[in-house]
């Protein structure tokens, strides 16, 4: 198969999981207890007359096939709808928060990738050094630590404890009003250092261990055993022919994590107020608010598919023995 | 210096240590940001969530309250304490004076000449009846419109006239218009479809006549208000309001001891230990409306028995068992109290001197005995071969409730009672307390200024009993007598004779244990220093923010 | 040697709790006087905010989170090995749907599927609780076996061993398996790590294992309103959840060198 019929085949591939979703999570959302205009519990709030008024105005007297009908056309039209809770746009809502969130995860990422790989090709290299095995010991645990936890320690030590970082949210809302655009982004740069690196430690963590792991067995293989014979030096041996090959499953295991880059990582964006996909798609769900919940899914759902195949497409350049054997 | 104090438990372990690390080092950055906001005169409010609507007509939470309240205006303002009965507790504000009608039946409001719209348009009469209109219009489904239930109409004298009927004469007539009634601008809102006003551009750079004006909002990030120069009222003297929202409350809470933020609405635990021990922050205390309270199912079959929680013996039971006193203690350490009945403290006529049901468990035991519920082996009670157990339903998102559950489980266990503890989110505990599918559930309600009020939560659901408008009663109590207590005390126009009728039908509700009535949370706002809030009212602590000073200098 | 230490350490205070525990795990001993103490004689790792004693609570936790974790891990693996295997070993439509599949799952936040399953089974137990976790997190295993696969399929000595004429399982399990284990130690441990985090992050929701039940997880949630007051309270099991997933990728590394049959550090001394 050509790369061109590949690429096509899994992106009308992609269409059929896209829907599949959406009609998944309509489905699930329409079976779970509790509803949008669930009553007040606390002041009373709306009449249930005022409540039945707004149920007829969203169509939610309708069957549920009908509702899903109509759900499904107006999507398929390019409309994802109004928010139930706040009369947003869905589009503009998701298409905001997933901006934010690309920003923290992607700057997350690479800071995982870079701090993952150095630990990883270390341990890799002199795996009964000290330092290597006590970096080691230092992200199991961190990757260990509920991440909340991690989250306040990090708030508390770096933005709280040195008085360097805004503790939380994305920009300082007075810059936001009076600043220039040059010192808006700065201020946002600033904002986004401390959650960054929370994200960075915690899955850096995971790359490591996957790093290491196939550097092992990549130490372990012949042709290393005949360059070692040789008398290759070992640093060049191991950027010549032991980190290439492990690129494979470093970026597999990215790959494994694309889904939390378009998603959001919730609990830090909890934490330090980062409004992202990850705690609107939460507040949504919560909320029962079904066109947010569905906006949000076809984008996550759009953005983890064609990930997917750039992953794919990635391994089949890095590893060229793959070419013959492709999908 | 306030880092130390930052630290209060003793250090132990890895997470301590790492602060106690940080513990040493200065701030200069964190004193240059309150230098900043100080010379510009802002405010900034730490808020859990954003608003939900800025149009006052379709808010349902707070913190879009506390937003409409600077935006727009009401006829009259209440002065603090609230006093529901008459006019006499309400001082100008878009009306600069009003006349009742002979029959009582009609209020006059003159509106201020001078007052206007942030678009210079002058604010008119046309514009009360408009702004009515859009709070009952059925299209525009409001959270707030039953509370002008009994107002017949507003009509249009003259231009600056605007007049208000009922149907009916009642004590608070005055309350219910002055205090319910925000005036919205009709030549920026008529045009819009009355059930598209939500997602109107109207409702995302909103319009009013308050001493604010609206400059930008950024959802799930800030809110900014400026202060409106020319307003008729004269200009405020903070000159920016900001709303920042940080869903994590320890956050929350380090923004403001960071001096990132100046105001916290309300602070528990640790946050308060906290605040009252940092050099830069102080703590403000204003009175509750709130109660938190178990509620029972009185239609519900439990543990086998139709309607069990109907029997009155088995509530009083089931109160006696639980020490209140101990509980609220260590839930709420100092920052609550034994709630005294379905009303508070700051309740208009409270009386803390109500008969109360003691903690009695060797009572509570006896009870249940003669109601043939008894102890096995087991320490479970039980009846022709049933266990006496039931479940307790609690949203996820409260942790006093969440701590008050498993509280409640252990003590309800001592008498061999068991229960288990649910947790749910929000839109489903209020499904549920509405479709009635829960035994007993742990609920706060937050009260009204008027007392009358309480016939939402407590008066005997209208009409037949199955399908019948519960309204907020989700109970499903049933009790002609505080019924009928509650409306004579509701008619009353004479104060002392009011309160004593108030009384009488608390007590009523009292001794029927209707509910395990639990805590009342003591209200604890943290300020920074430089700032001095004034009247903090019961039902709204922001209702005067437009009149607090922001000092320009930080203090040492 | 330390890890195997501490690996049996607490399989026997999960195993053992019910005897070894000094207090009932549930009891609320004094409301007033015992909330937030500090270790002492009476009680080694002091009492937390309901004034129960942590050291009990911390055995019978044991028994619940390790109880889960590892369920619902064994679950994971199993399923996610089984199917990445499958799918790399079937026709190429089988393979898109089986992988599309696993694609469609993973875009699914988890957090919505376990609301489906609330709904499902209304309250759910720690067992059931363990399968559902398993069901949901295998996704992520067999896109790893998958690619892990695919790439071995294209090295010499399997195209040697194919040309040999041996069959798909034989293939498996001989040649292919050995290279295996190693990442899929990495990944399960990880995951491990995943689940008792994730089993935390549950009692937060409320989904995860019931009050008043002890867990690693809820005892976290417990003292999070106490982390500046009584940070012990949530030290103590934080520390527990990464000695435990510490010493597990240790035990998973040491597995998955020996497995190679040769010393990794070795060609460098």
């Amino acid at each position: 198969m050509t790369a061109g019929r590949r690429v096509g085949y899994r992106l009308g591939h992609a269409c059929a999981v896209i829907a599949t979703t959406l009609i998944l999570s309509f489905a699930l959302l329409h079976a779970a207890p509790g509803d949008a205009l669930a009553a007040d519990t606390a002041q009373g709030g709306r009449s249930p007359a005022a409540r039945a008024e707004l149920r007829r105005q969203r169509g939610l007297d309708q069957p549920f096939a009908v509702q899903l009908a109509h759900y499904l056309g107006r999507i398929g039209h390019g409309d994802l709808g109004r928010s139930y809770t706040d009369q947003r746009s869905v589009r503009v809502a998701v298409m905001e928060a997933l901006t934010r969130t690309l920003l923290l995860t992607g700057t997350g990422l690479l800071g995982a990738i870079a701090c993952g790989l150095l630990v990883g090709i270390l341990q890799g290299w002199r795996s009964d050094w000290w330092l290597s095995r006590a970096l080691g010991a230092a992200l199991t645990a961190v990757y260990a630590m509920p991440e909340f936890i991690l989250a306040l320690l990090l708030l508390s030590v770096l933005a709280y404890g040195t008085g360097w970082f805004p503790m939380g949210g994305m920009y300082d809302p007075l810059i936001s009003v009076t600043g220039t655009p040059m010192e808006r982004l700065l201020d946002t740069g600033h904002h986004l250092v401390v959650p960054a690196v929370t994200l960075a430690l915690g899955w850096g963590a995971a790359v490591s261990r996957h790093q290491r792991v196939a550097l092992l067995e990549t130490v372990g293989a012949d042709f290393m055993r005949t360059a070692v014979a040789k008398g290759v030096s070992p640093f060049r041996l191991l950027l010549r022919h032991g980190l290439r090959p492990s690129l494979p499953t470093v970026a597999a295991v990215i790959g494994l994590m694309l889904p939390v880059l378009a998603g959001g990582a919730v609990v830090v964006e909890t934490v330090f107020g980062w409004p992202g996909m990850g705690s609107l798609l939460v507040r949504a769900t919560a909320a029962r608010d079904v066109p947010m919940v569905g906006g949000a899914m076809v984008v996550i759902t759009t953005a983890v598919t064609l990930s997917s195949l750039a992953i794919d497409l990635a391994l089949h350049r890095l590893d060229p023995r793959q070419r013959e054997h492709a999908l | 210096m306030r880092r130390v104090r930052f630290l209060t438990g003793t250090p132990r372990f890895v997470t301590v240590l790492a602060l106690a690390a940080a513990a040493g080092c200065s701030s200069p950055e964190a004193k240059e940001r309150d230098d900043n906001r100080a010379a510009t005169a802002t405010l900034t409010i730490v808020s859990a969530a954003d608003a939900d609507a800025l149009i006052p007509s379709l808010v349902s939470t707070t913190q879009g309250k506390q937003v409409v309240d600077q935006l727009f205006d009401r006829l009259a303002e209440p002065v603090s304490p609230v006093e529901t009965v008459g006019d006499g507790g309400f001082r100008p504000q878009l009306a600069n004076g009003w006349s009742w009608s002979p029959d009582s039946l009609s209020i006059a409001f003159a509106i201020n000449p001078k007052a206007r719209w942030h678009d210079g348009t002058p604010v008119r009469a046309e514009d009360v009846r408009f702004s009515f209109a859009l709070y009952t219009d059925p299209a525009v489904a409001s959270p707030q419109r039953d509370a002008f239930e009994g107002i017949d109409s507003v009509t249009v004298r003259d231009s600056l006239t605007a007049v208000v009927w009922w149907h009916a004469r009642h004590p608070e007539q005055f309350f219910q218009v002055a205090y319910n009634l925000l005036v919205m601008p009709e030549h920026l809102l008529a045009s819009i479809a009355r059930d598209s006003l939500g997602s109107s551009a109207f409702a995302d750079s909103p319009v009013g006549s308050g001493r604010y004006r609206f400059e930008r909002w950024a959802r799930q990030q800030a809110l900014v208000l400026t202060a409106d120069r020319a307003n008729y009222r004269g200009a405020p003297h903070v000159q920016r309001l900001i709303w920042v929202v940080a869903p994590d409350p320890a956050a929350a809470n380090l923004r403001l001891l960071a001096g990132e933020a100046d105001v916290l609405e309300s602070v528990r635990g640790d946050a308060y230990v906290q605040a009252r021990q940092s050099s830069r922050v102080r703590t403000v205390e204003y009175p509750s409306l709130d109660y938190g309270y178990l509620l029972f199912n009185y239609d519900r079959a439990v543990s086998g028995v139709p309607r069990l929680f109907a029997d009155h013996t088995l509530r009083v039971a089931l109160t006696q068992a639980i020490d209140r006193k101990a509980i609220v203690a260590n839930a709420l350490d100092s920052l609550g109290s034994v709630a005294m009945g379905p009303f508070t403290h700051a309740t208009a006529g409270a009386d803390t001197t109500l008969q109360q049901l003691a903690f009695d468990t060797s009572a509570a035991s006896q009870a249940l005995d003669a109601r043939g519920w008894r102890r096995g082996a087991d320490g479970l009670r039980r009846k022709g071969g049933r266990v006496l157990t039931f479940d307790l339903l609690f949203p996820s998102t409260s942790s006093t409730r969440q701590r008050m559950a498993v509280l409640l489980q252990e003590q309800f266990k001592r008498i061999g009672v068991t229960t288990t503890i649910t947790t749910v989110e929000p839109a489903v505990f209020g499904a549920r307390l509405e479709e009635g599918t829960f035994d007993a559930a742990l609920n706060v309600w937050r009260t009204d200024p008027s007392p009358s009020t309480i016939r939402q939560v407590w008066g005997s659901p209208r009409g037949s009993s199955s399908g019948a408008n519960i309204g907020a009663n989700f109970s499903r109590y049933r009790n002609a007598t505080f019924d009928a207590r509650i409306d004579s005390a509701a008619r009353e126009f004479n104060p002392a004779t009011r309160r004593a009728l108030f009384r009488r039908a608390w007590q009523t509700i009292v001794d029927d244990a209707a509910a395990v009535w639990l805590y009342e949370p003591r209200n604890v706002a943290a300020v920074h220093r430089r700032v001095t809030p004034t009247d903090l009212r019961a039902d709204a602590w922001w209702a005067s923010l437009s009149a607090w000073q922001v000092e320009p200098t930080t203090p040492p | 040697m330390a890890a195997l230490l501490t690996m049996s350490l607490v399989g026997i205070g999960a195993i053992g709790a019910p005897w070894l525990a000094p207090y009932d795990p549930t009891a609320q001993l004094d409301l007033l006087t015992l909330k937030n103490q500090t270790p002492s004689w009476r009680h080694w790792l002091g009492t937390d905010a309901f004034a129960r004693d942590v050291l009990s609570r911390v055995l019978f936790g044991a028994r619940t989170s390790l109880g889960v974790a590892t369920l619902s891990n064994a679950i994971a693996m199993i399923t996610g090995v089984a199917w990445g295997a499958l799918a790399a070993s079937v026709s190429p439509r089988w393979t898109h749907t089986m992988m599309g599949a696993v694609d469609v799952l993973r875009s699914i936040p988890r957090l919505l599927l376990l609301l489906g399953a609330i709904v499902a089974f209304g309250v759910m137990s720690p067992t059931l609780l363990a399968v559902v976790l398993g069901l949901t997190s295998w996704t992520s295993i067999s896109r790893l076996v998958f690619t892990k696969i695919r790439e071995l399929d294209t090295r010499t000595f399997v195209e040697a061993a194919r040309a040999l004429g041996l069959s798909r399982p034989v293939l498996l399990r001989r040649h292919l398996a050995p290279h295996l284990l190693a990442p899929l130690g990495a990944a399960g441990t990880l995951l491990l790590a995943d689940l008792l985090a994730i089993e935390s992050g549950l009692s937060f929701l409320g989904l995860g294992v019931r009050a008043p039940m002890p867990s690693w997880g809820n005892m976290v949630q417990d003292a999070v309103p106490f982390l500046q007051s009584a940070g012990w309270l949530a030290a103590i099991p934080c520390l527990l959840i990464m000695a435990t997933v510490g010493s597990a990728s240790a035990v998973a590394t040491h597995v998955g060198a020996r497995s190679h049959a040769l010393a990794p550090a070795s060609i460098y001394s």
